[in-house]
């Protein structure tokens, strides 16, 4: 193997490696490390936006929904229509319970149950097509209650992606529960 | 308006001051001449829950659908002022 051959491999590792590197560096670091490792920030409540809730009344996702966002996302999408390449949403489930107050009878609040947190990070480039919780554009991260640091997902074709089917063309996101991306 | 209603008790709790006279320019939201203005960026706050209201409190005219328990029903979101950081 000549010099010249030697240096040119050199040199392409190089580039690829800072090429990889600058790629992941795009994303928002809080959430998502060099590899593609999602996490969930304790402080997110806080350093996040509030995008929307749902409220399930029955079932096994029973409850309220609180979804937040990272800065900048509501903005570049009511410039674009799109979640621009960074937007992170983060599903809150919590359990509910259900009393009379003086705004009502039968209303229907949080409580510290915590029951799992979704995570989605927007992934316009294709980082990290070797991995399988990244894919369809987006990262896709499950945290339970008992184990909030480790996302238990481990294939988002078969963990996530089915429950976000219809809203496919909404980018998977179930958009109509989040007005203020349009207000 | 309800909502309306919610922001402004939150805003007053979290401050935890009225003043008929202050006015509190460059903070997250206004008072002047004893009437406390709409805050127009909380939903950049903090947000800290939605109780799902019935009818009741709308005055029989909730603007939502039917949920489970029968009722027209509303989400009402909370939100607090950021924390300050302290000079």
């Amino acid at each position: 193997m000549s010099i010249n051959v030697i240096k040119k491999a050199v040199i392409s590792s190089l580039i690829l490696g800072t090429s990889l590197s600058v790629l992941a560096s795009d994303l928002p670091k809080e959430f998502v490390d060099d590899k593609g490792n999602i996490t969930l920030p304790a402080d997110f409540r806080t350093s996040t936006t509030h995008l929307g809730s749902w409220f399930v009344p029955s079932g096994g996702a029973s409850g309220f929904h609180g979804v937040y966002t990272n800065e900048g996302t509501i903005e570049q999408f009511r410039k674009t229509g799109k979640f621009p390449d960074g937007a992170v949403l983060i599903k809150e489930l919590r359990a509910s319970n259900t009393g009379d107050y003086t705004t009502g009878q039968g209303v229907s609040h949080e409580t510290g149950t915590l029951k799992q947190w979704f995570v989605m990070v927007k992934d316009s480039k294709n980082r990290f097509s070797e991995n399988p919780l990244w894919g369809d554009g987006w990262g896709w991260a499950l945290f339970k209650a008992d184990a909030p640091t480790k996302n238990v997902a481990t294939n988002y074709k078969n963990d996530c992606l089915s429950c976000h089917v219809p809203a496919k063309d909404k980018d998977w996101v179930y958009t109509e529960g989040y007005p203020i991306l349009s207000q | 308006m309800n909502t309306i209603k919610t922001l402004v008790s939150t805003a007053v709790v979290s401050y935890g001051i009225l003043s008929s006279t202050a006015s509190f320019a460059g903070d997250s939201f206004t008072i002047k001449n004893g009437e406390l203005e709409r805050p127009t960026d909380y939903r950049e706050w903090v947000y800290v829950g939605t109780p799902v209201t019935p009818n009741d409190m709308n005055e029989g005219k909730a603007a939502g659908k039917k949920a489970a328990g029968g009722h027209e029903s509303t989400l009402t979101n909370s939100y607090v002022v950021p924390k300050k950081e302290s000079n």
